[in-house]
């Protein structure tokens, strides 16, 4: 399950989804989750840089390192990971530039296949997908009347990072958020981690 | 400290952005006052300054104003009652402060000032270069440039203790990168506030309008000469400016001095608190750069010494004032130098580069320099960028081609398909 991992010394993941989802957020839960797990020396998340609107596609970024202190300041251009909050604003540029070893992972209520087909993606790429949205409206994560998916997707992240154990999210969740907020997410992220179907 | 004693200690290290971490220094240097105006990237600092005061974790005025000059201008009286003041700043912000800046420098306020770089219109834009960082160059402070966050909280703390020494009394600005570090979260290890409190004391200003009974004038109006009366003699700006230029070109002791007690005390350096070196010490050819632009060349250094080439890194930590000194004695036998600059000296070529020659100005057998411009408006500086300015400086080195031209990398005149 996690035989694509090793290969990365720095791994770089890139968030997609729209502005209002939590992208950045997540990004931040997933560097402070790394720091934390001790496999990692380093660790950098950002977001867009510029200006943001909410519903528009937005992306957030993280690095993580295992050997060395980051220094490249760079954009990232063919990330390891991507996290897609949002499956409309996945397109085939985002898909295209994916690691030829990389993970998507993806809150969608299709199946992996669906994604391999449409985007014609690699047989060495791997795709775990689970519908997170129908998760939180179920269980009543939702903000604004929306269905928030930031969080809870990090469980599936955790199912092909192992590195970055749900332990170390929910240390994280739990440090950032209220306690009845942080045990409904911490929840979420423990179902999705369940939930995953993985190509 | 002894190298045990810092391991041992307890880790505090939070993961944080560029704009946090200065936030952060701020509150552990117990400021005053702050005075501030937002502006793109810079005003998370302002903002978490105003939560902690909010908080009760920062005993401190926040002036509220309604431009940067006017935040300047409170920084300027703040200072001047005896307050340790510090504001933060990015582009057009420190250039509406402009005026404000030689005042400062002038009266000797040792304020402090976080830029977080960001390019100068027109045209617009929010993002990235040193445009602003070299345009306070000649207004008389100190200026130092960041390369990460944990940089930036550790030269916060010095940048206060060198302004205020009294061998000094000089403004000095802080820079880093904005968004590359002002909003991208880092690992910063914090310190104690004891261990703070006891490295930064609480400032003994030269001017105190606080006690009115002991100020002699803040400011005055001079002539071209000196003035000579039954009061005493006032000297005239002249004297009063060379004054300034001297406790500059001093601070330099000040600045390594300050740079190795923080070192000795909390074990981080970042080379002699002039600039760093990196893979020099069997180096012919050295880049020099600074900021976000440094980092990215320490991303391709291996790759270039894989290909036989004998080359280090040096990275300027205090653009002002200029180590020349250091630099020279540093540098004086290498053979190939090449510098990349974010922000172009308009009319002329690269700042660091310009500046570099003429601080190597004499030395016997002087090594071939070039430079390019890289990254402005937030352009990505790439690893590869860097590769193929060092190709094309050994190229014109081997042909012993000098020349001033400006070049550049990232630059996509080829795309424009308007033109010719």
């Amino acid at each position: 399950m996690t035989e694509n991992n090793n290969k990365w010394d720095t791994i770089s993941i890139v968030i997609i989804g729209r502005g209002g989802m939590g992208a950045v957020t997540a990004c931040e839960i997933i560097a402070e989750a790394a720091y934390l797990s001790g496999n990692f020396v380093d660790v950098q998340a950002y977001p867009t840089f510029g200006t943001e609107r909410r519903g528009t596609p937005v992306q957030a970024f993280a690095k993580l390192s295992r050997k060395d202190k980051i220094w490249d300041r760079a954009a990232i251009e063919y990330p390891n990971i991507i996290i897609v909050l949002d499956e409309t604003v996945l397109n085939q540029v985002i898909a295209s530039s994916i690691d030829k070893n990389g993970i998507f992972i993806i809150n969608s209520d299709k199946e992996p296949q669906f994604f391999v087909e449409k985007y014609n993606l690699s047989k060495s790429n791997k795709i775990v997908v689970a519908d997170i949205n129908k998760l939180a409206l179920e269980r009543g994560l939702i903000i604004d009347g929306a269905p928030m998916v930031n969080t809870p997707i990090l469980g599936l992240l955790s199912r092909s990072l192992i590195e970055l154990s749900l332990d170390n999210i929910n240390k994280v969740v739990q440090k950032r958020m209220s306690d009845e907020i942080a045990k409904l997410n911490i929840e979420l992220i423990e179902e999705g981690f369940k939930l995953a179907k993985t190509l | 400290m002894t190298q045990t004693e810092i391991q041992d200690k307890e880790k505090n290290i939070k993961i944080m952005t560029g704009n946090h971490a200065a936030a952060y220094a701020y509150m552990q240097s117990r400021v005053g006052v702050v005075s501030a105006y937002p502006i793109t990237p810079q005003s998370p600092v302002v903002e978490k300054i105003s939560e902690y005061i909010r908080d009760g974790k920062l005993k401190a005025q926040f002036l509220l104003v309604e431009s940067e000059h006017s935040a300047a201008a409170a920084c300027c009286a703040a200072s001047a009652t005896g307050s340790r003041v510090g504001t933060a700043t990015s582009a057009h912000g420190l250039m509406l402060m402009y005026e404000m800046l030689p005042w400062a420098a002038g009266t000797r306020l040792p304020i402090v000032i976080n830029l977080a770089t960001r390019s100068c219109g027109a045209p617009w834009s929010i993002w990235d270069d040193h445009s602003d960082f070299i345009a306070a160059r000649d207004v008389g402070w100190i200026q130092f440039m960041c390369e990460d966050n944990q940089e930036i909280y550790d030269t916060n703390f010095q940048a206060f203790k060198i302004a205020e020494d009294p061998r000094v009394y000089i403004p000095t600005i802080v820079a880093y990168d904005g968004y590359l570090l002002s909003h991208t979260l880092m690992p910063v290890q914090l310190e104690n506030q004891e261990d703070i409190d006891d490295f930064l004391p609480p400032l003994n200003h030269h001017i105190n309008l606080s006690d009115i009974s002991q100020v002699k004038g803040v400011g005055p109006v001079t002539t071209p000469n000196i003035i000579k009366r039954e009061e005493g003699t006032a000297p005239g700006y002249f004297e009063f400016r060379y004054a300034l230029q001297k406790a500059l070109e001093n601070s330099i002791d000040v600045i390594k001095e300050v740079h190795d007690e923080y070192a000795a005390k909390f074990g981080r350096s970042y080379g002699n608190g002039l600039f760093k070196t990196y893979k020099t010490e069997d180096a012919d050819t050295i880049i020099f750069a600074m900021g976000s632009v440094s980092a990215q060349v320490r991303t391709v250094i291996e790759k270039l010494r894989d290909e036989g080439l004998k080359i280090g890194l040096v990275t300027l930590r205090l653009f002002r004032p200029f180590p020349v000194k250091y630099l020279r004695e540093f540098l004086k036998n290498k053979k190939n130098i090449v510098v990349f600059d974010r922000a172009i000296g308009y009319g002329y070529e690269g700042v660091l580069c310009y500046e570099l020659k003429a601080a190597l100005y004499g030395v016997k057998d002087p090594p071939f320099i070039k430079g390019f411009i890289v990254g402005l408006g937030g352009r990505d500086v790439k690893g590869d960028h860097i590769i193929e300015g060092v190709h094309r400086a050994f190229d014109l080195s081997d042909k012993g081609e000098i020349t001033s031209e400006t070049e550049y990398y990232g630059l996509k005149l080829d795309e424009l398909d308007f033109l010719d």
